[in-house]
């Protein structure tokens, strides 16, 4: 029966891959962030808390031991930071701290290049990134910190867990109440550090104003959540009003808020599109899996008559459309993988991010592996026992051809008569298989639909300002991944309908009809569909696109460059047009003896 | 030159190392105007001839000629033309184009042809012209079979092939189908060939044709054939 059905099932076994695939991936990515910021927080010891004091002097004996009664366990190193304004017009800073070198047990940086300062007048400096300029190892840079005039040689270069988005690092030196565009997060405006500096504090008597503090009951707050947020923000404001200090939590790491905020993103046109992908993937499914019981009629009449019972003979379907399923949720797990990889590497566009964990969400794919398998096993089930309802006689006759009817065109003389021959055929044909015209309609739609959304999406990172590689990353895959869904949902319609119209093209052969018009015939109805499918893409389109880009990244459609609209239904014109290339060997192939084969 | 000879016309077909011999060595000649009948029982080789009378397959030897013109030389786009102006076919299912009405089945055929008949005059020559509008689901088996062969004649072809034309019909409706076919061959001087399984038909034919086996048991010619009318079976 596999071998029978085999462009069926590949076809349903290529949308599941595809669409869980994607989805799933997309959704999983944003956990593997969290997974991996998570590992990486944990094992660099970063601080949950930055207490610096208001003092000129610093923290007092009392006030730090107060400090590490109030965190009790929690690791606590003592030192100082200062953000020295080098250029106001630039609005650069340059950042020196003061910490001990032998007891550095929080925000423990990484070594990327040199080794370790050997003598005081040795320092780390930050890696560079985008803003940040870096030094090289050995070279000596003039300070003068305090009044005091330094010159201190970098030994090493480091990562900090603080500091790892390329964009940089804001500094001190902005307003109190400066916060990051809600929309974009980025620090255009602000001032951002040139450089960091990392010093011996035994270089310098220099007081200890800030305590980097990191609880130790990192179990309670996994992954960051709003929990923990809560917690150190109400910390803060504590700390804050008893004593004289400013408190720095992660909810003001502009690393951590700005990977935070896009992965979020990621994950919210995740969610979206999962709509969309499912959707399409569920009907075409559906249509598929009816359409096959449909063909199966006279076996299935066969097998009732010679007595089996209804589930018997509809547990073969069920089971084929449960392998068909399972090997595309299977494919479509290392789908999930890869892109989940990838979109992380897509990342480090933006950020220098951390090792990447292994770990897996499968939320995402299992609700995606679920919704799938119902609808399919739950169609393939419906339709088998409305099948096997009928009473056997029936099925063994074969299905009445429906009936030609008048369409609506043909009550406009004035276009109908003017219509040339062979449109008045495929007008009648598209829509005599009503069922099929609207799938085909709502799925073309629906792929064009996503299509605009990868498309917008990029428009914004282009020519929109939006600047995020990340965004950029994840609206490629959605082109190529919505595209490959048009494709194989294409396929999928007009190689069912092409088979099931066999008879028809063998009759036309034998008419005397060529390779090319044969084809032609098939294929007008096919455009017609399509076209028809794209039209109402736009309102789809419009309405995808319009919840994209407000919830998400909150722009309006206004921004978007005027010729995408038009890219969208080319791109999926040239899907349809591949397709039906891919399919005309098919048509040419159908053997003139089908037309003097019996009914079905 | 008959109107239509076959001379020493094989079909051999290869699958792996077996050889299937459908036709072997098949020879016969008729005149233009002649109703003609194949007979054979399942797996004599009527499909297969009727394939390359039809133009819808080529023959591994021999050779067919209609009207001068060599059929088995042509190639895929020659043998195209062949079934689009020299050949009306007719099957035993009708297949019609289930969504175009009668006088539109007729039409599809044609607008392909050179030298075709008027669509609709064809119709109402085998008795349809008040349901012309209709679509083949409306129609009955005979009245369908009478579109097809409409369609057939409306190429205005050299020769009408038949393929079990009353199969799928009842005795008194293919009776009547046979009588059509019948005046269409002696009244427009055509060649028409029905290929069946239904030896009674043996009566009314010009030609029987015997075919057994892949080859021609035997080729008799009915000096006085009967009316369809006189043939009970």
């Amino acid at each position: 029966m596999f071998r029978r059905h085999i462009a069926r099932f590949i076809s349903l076994v290529a949308m599941v891959v595809i669409s869980i695939g994607f989805v799933s991936g997309i959704g999983s990515a944003a956990d593997k962030i969290d997974y991996s910021l998570d590992n990486y927080y944990r094992n660099q010891n970063v601080s949950d808390f930055i207490i610096k004091s208001k003092s000129a002097k610093g923290f007092t004996d009392e006030e730090i031991n107060n400090l590490r009664a109030y965190f009790e366990g929690a690791d606590i190193d003592g030192g100082m930071s200062i953000d020295l304004p080098v250029n106001a017009e630039e609005k650069l800073s340059l950042r020196l701290y003061f910490l001990d070198f032998d007891s550095w047990t929080v925000n423990v940086p990484a070594l990327i290049d040199g080794k370790a300062p050997e003598t005081v007048l040795e320092a780390y400096c930050e890696q560079s990134d985008d803003v940040i300029k870096g030094f090289s190892v050995g070279e000596e840079v003039d300070l003068s910190p305090y009044g005091f005039a330094l010159k201190v040689k970098i030994s090493g270069v480091i990562q900090s867990p603080l500091t790892f988005n390329l964009g940089g690092e804001p500094s001190y030196n902005n307003p109190e109440n400066a916060e990051f565009d809600p929309t974009i997060v980025g620090t255009d405006g602000m001032d951002c550090l040139e450089n960091i500096i990392y010093i011996d504090k035994a270089l310098l008597p220099v007081p200890t104003g800030d305590l980097y503090v990191a609880i130790s009951d990192r179990s309670v707050f996994n992954r960051y959540s709003a929990g923990y947020i809560d917690y150190v923000t109400k910390t803060a404001e504590t700390l804050e009003a008893e004593y004289n200090v400013k408190v720095i939590t992660l909810a003001d790491n502009y690393s951590f808020i700005s990977l935070d905020f896009y992965s979020e993103k990621v994950l919210q046109i995740g969610y979206i599109l999962m709509v969309a992908f499912l959707l399409v993937t569920a009907l075409v499914a559906l249509s598929n899996m009816t359409r096959l019981i449909d063909e199966e009629r006279s076996q299935i009449a066969c097998l009732t008559t010679l007595g089996y019972s209804p589930f018997g003979i509809i547990s073969k379907y069920i089971l084929f459309a449960m392998i068909a399923t399972g090997i595309g949720a299977f494919a479509a797990y290392f789908v999930n993988l890869g892109l989940s990889y990838f979109i992380y590497l897509v990342f480090n566009y933006s950020f220098y991010m951390p090792a990447v964990s292994n770990r897996i969400a499968l939320v995402f794919y299992l609700i995606n592996v679920a919704f799938i398998a119902v609808a399919t096993i739950g169609a393939t089930v419906i339709a088998g026992f409305k099948m096997t309802g009928e009473k056997p006689a029936d099925m063994l006759r074969p299905r009445p051809p429906k009936a030609g009817k008048k369409v609506l065109l043909e009550r406009i003389p004035l276009i109908w008569n003017r219509l040339p021959f062979k449109y008045k055929s495929t007008v009648r044909n598209v829509f005599r298989y009503k069922s099929r015209f609207i799938m085909t309609v709502i799925a073309v739609a629906v792929s064009m639909a996503l299509v605009m959304a990868g498309l917008a999406l990029l428009d914004l990172c282009l020519f929109g300002g939006m600047d995020s590689s990340a965004i950029e990353g994840v609206a490629v895959l959605i082109v190529i991944f919505a595209g490959l869904l048009t494709v194989t949902v294409l396929y999928t319609l007009m190689k069912i309908s092409i088979s099931e119209r066999n008879r028809e093209i063998a009759t036309l052969m034998v008419l005397g009809y060529k390779n090319c018009e044969v084809a032609g015939y098939m294929y007008r109805e096919i455009y017609i569909n399509v076209g028809v499918g794209l039209l109402f893409g736009y309102p789809v389109s419009a309405l995808l696109v319009w919840f994209l880009l407000d919830v998400i990244v909150a722009r309006t459609m206004a921004e978007l460059s005027w010729f995408i609209w038009l890219i969208a239904p080319v791109i999926v014109m040239l899907f349809t047009g591949l397709v039906t290339l891919i399919l005309y060997r098919r048509i040419v192939k159908v053997d003139m003896n089908e037309s003097l084969k019996a009914i079905e | 030159m008959s109107f239509l000879e076959l001379k020493g016309v094989g079909k051999e077909y290869r699958t792996n190392a077996v050889k299937v011999e459908a036709l072997k060595d098949v020879s016969f000649s008729l005149e233009d105007g002649e109703f003609a009948v194949v007979l054979g029982s399942s797996g004599a080789g009527k499909t297969t001839l009727l394939n390359l009378l039809g133009g819808m397959d080529d023959a591994t030897s021999g050779e067919i000629v209609l009207d001068n013109k060599n059929v088995t030389s042509l190639d895929k786009k020659g043998l195209c033309e062949y079934r689009r102006n020299d050949v009306g076919f007719i099957f035993q299912f009708y297949n019609l184009m289930p969504n175009l009405t009668a006088l539109e089945n007729v039409e599809i055929a044609v607008e392909i042809c050179k030298n075709h008949l008027d669509p609709a005059s064809v119709l109402e020559e085998v008795g349809l012209g008040e349901r012309t509008s209709n679509f083949p689901a409306q129609l009955s088996g005979g009245e369908q079979q009478r579109v097809s062969i409409a369609r057939a004649i409306a190429k205005n072809p050299k020769l009408l092939l038949c393929d079990e034309p009353t199969g799928a019909l009842d005795y008194a409706t293919g009776k009547m189908i046979l009588k059509l076919l019948h005046d269409v061959s002696k009244e427009r001087k055509r060649l028409v060939i029905v290929v069946t399984h239904n030896q009674a038909l043996k009566d009314m034919a010009d030609k029987v044709i015997r075919i057994k086996s892949g080859k021609i048991e035997s080729v008799e010619i009915n000096e006085n054939p009967k009316p369809i009318e006189e043939i009970e079976w």
